[in-house]
């Protein structure tokens, strides 16, 4: 086989891919929450070529999990309220997370200062037009632990958290 | 315990039956609020300035919002001590002596003082249940009596979309139960002195502190809308004796006073605000063979603003406008009061800033205005009104330093100190500028230094 026959072939493999496919990306997204009940960003954004997410939540202070705990929950924008309520009566051996909740698109567990956690989650879930939001479900901490998730109409761009 | 404001237009007043009554509530408190209790601390773990901007109280966070509106119960530390302790005192110089000493056993100018040590038990009962209690001790009065109650209830619920906190409060102040510091109870500047002047008049709802008991119910909707509602009854003589007070304390409360709270709030990551109204009906028979009463419709209007970014600046404005309509069929007939129909309006607004939750400057200002009424605010030395008038108006300038309260701070959690320089300037006082009270006394000279201090175990 030529040159020239193996790039064909390989184009033609790629046009047979179902379209998800060919776009299928992990998208890297990183938060800092500190122990002043803060994130550092209020604002998330997903390319529109990203299939899937690896979010990653640094908690940069100092203080324990038990005093200072924090976690990064994704829901629809009007679901925070009612899913921080149930984390609340989900108490901490549930990561103040409802257990089995569908409202819960994704979720990490509680970490405390200077600890790391990740979580991966598909976008297949999130619809173009519906508004999300991010929180920390520790008791208290969603008032002011909060952000937006939004998706970018443009491809290319493909994970980015947004300054203040 | 009244607060400052209260405490000030409350205080020494000598004509008329409304002043009467307000002395003697004045007298119930003549402290400070309770703040950045070390048994909320060790219960929660956290340090104090989570919960109150600038590492010490009153003024809450939105995340100590959070705290009390869920009823003093977060945090489960098996190290929790739900005891303590707050002294606070200082030195206070009005402009011109005053006639008489403010107190007993005190100079007529240029006092030090121990104005109030209190007792707490503050904290968490059980997982919804919480506390907040204080007995204290009167150092320019003293004398001990209970202080500031609030015992609530609250549980967190999901309905559809929709996430509620609902909550009951038994409480002995209104307002002492508010989650914002716009509101009486909790109000800037939070202290005061305890010896200096104070202008006669003040709206009802500011001033029965400790003289009432009362239940309200509450719900907290989405984090954004807050709804109240409940009543307070006045409290016996007998009752009042048990605490601590006498009858001079009795408001004479005729049946329940109801007492509404409503409230928008907005926390962004750093931007936090509200607006409310607040209000009390109450009906009072201040002399028991009179069968007609005096009522008192308080409605208030409020408004708060936090900016709390990551760094070290921070800011907070809040603004309360209360007016008071009165209707004094009981005071008429004695000829306590010239008039039935009567009005007050009173202003307050306030402005902080804070550095490194540490260093503290504040401006404030409060302005009074209402009916002239020649019986209910009559001429008297230093406390009376030349032409009947209760307008007063006039500015607070603070700073302060707060070392600890932090999460590096030295003893923490068990240690808090406030220190702080407060001058509070009279441009009318008691209806007049010059010969204001009808004996020769300007409202400028009882421009007020306070230099204080305040501690927490």
């Amino acid at each position: 086989m030529t040159r020239r026959h193996a790039l064909a072939a390989i184009a033609l493999l790629a046009a047979a891919l179902p379209a998800g496919m060919a776009r299928a990306t992990t998208c890297p997204l990183t938060i800092e929450a500190n122990d002043l009940m803060q994130f550092n960003t209020p604002r998330l954004m997903l390319g529109a070529d990203c299939s899937e997410v690896e979010l990653t939540l640094h908690h940069v202070g100092k203080q324990p999990a038990a005093v200072m705990g924090h976690n990064w929950v994704l829901v629809r924008s009007g679901d925070v309220a009612p899913v921080a309520n149930a984390g609340l009566r989900a108490g901490r051996a549930q990561n103040f997370q409802p257990s089995g909740d569908a409202r819960i698109i994704a979720a990490t567990p509680l970490v405390g200062g200077g600890e790391t956690t990740t979580v991966r989650f598909s976008t297949a879930a999130l619809k173009s037009g519906e508004s999300y939001a991010f929180f920390c479900s520790t008791p208290g901490h969603s008032v002011t632990m909060r952000g937006a998730l939004a998706i970018s109409a443009a491809a290319g761009q493909l994970a980015a958290q947004v300054p203040r | 315990m009244a607060t400052r404001f209260s405490r000030r237009f409350f205080r020494r007043s000598t004509g008329g039956l409304l002043p009467r009554l307000a002395l003697g509530l004045a007298l119930l408190g003549a402290g400070a609020p309770a703040m950045a209790l070390p048994s909320f601390a060790t219960q929660t773990g956290m340090p104090c300035d989570r919960c109150h901007t600038i590492g010490f109280g009153p003024a809450l966070t939105p995340y100590g919002r959070q705290f009390k509106l869920n009823g003093y119960a977060w945090g489960d530390s098996p190290t929790a001590v739900p005891v303590a302790v707050m002294v606070q005192g200082g030195f206070t110089r009005t402009a011109a002596d005053q006639p008489e000493p403010p107190a007993e056993h005190y100079s007529s100018n240029e006092n030090a003082s121990l104005d109030q040590t209190s007792l707490f038990l503050a904290g968490r009962i059980s997982s919804h249940l919480g506390a907040f209690a204080q007995v204290t001790y009167s150092g320019t009065e003293r004398k001990v009596t209970w202080d500031n109650l609030d015992v609530r209830y609250a549980t967190p619920l999901s309905l559809g979309n929709y996430g509620l906190v609902v909550g009951v409060s038994l409480n002995n102040n209104p307002t002492v139960q508010d989650l914002w510091n716009s509101t009486p109870a909790w109000g800037f500047p939070y202290i005061s002195s305890a010896l200096a002047p104070g202008p006669a008049a003040a709206p009802l709802i500011t001033g029965l502190g400790q003289s009432v008991l009362g239940a309200t119910a509450y719900v907290m909707v989405n984090d954004r809308l807050y709804l109240e509602a409940g009543g307070y009854r006045g409290l016996s003589n007998r009752w009042l004796r048990n605490v601590g007070l006498d009858a001079d304390n009795n408001a004479n409360l005729d049946g329940v006073a109801p007492y509404w709270r409503a409230a928008w709030q907005f926390d962004g990551a750093v931007h936090h605000a509200s607006v409310g109204t607040f209000g009390l009906s109450a009906d009072l028979r201040p002399d028991p063979t009179v069968a007609a009463t005096d009522s008192y419709r308080d409605l208030g209007l409020d408004a708060t603003y936090q900016y709390a970014p990551p760094g070290a600046h921070q800011l907070a404005a809040n603004v309360a406008l209360t007016h008071e309509r009165r209707h004094l069929d009981s005071s008429f007939a004695t000829g306590a009061s010239d008039t039935v129909g009567n009005q007050l309006s009173f202003v307050n607004a306030d402005l902080t800033y804070a550095y490194a939750r540490t260093w503290s400057a504040a401006i404030g200002g409060f302005d009074m205005r209402g009916s002239s009424n020649g019986a209910l605010y009559a001429p008297a030395p230093l406390s009376g009104s030349a032409n009947g008038s209760p307008d007063s108006r006039g500015y607070t300038l603070q700073v302060e330093y707060i070392p600890f309260g932090k999460a590096d701070s030295f003893a923490r959690p068990w240690i808090n100190v406030r220190v702080g320089l407060q001058y509070v300037g009279y441009q009318k006082f008691n209806g007049g500028t010059t010969n204001y009270d009808g004996y020769g006394r300007n409202a400028g000279q009882n421009d007020t230094l306070f230099a204080y201090f305040w501690l927490i175990l």
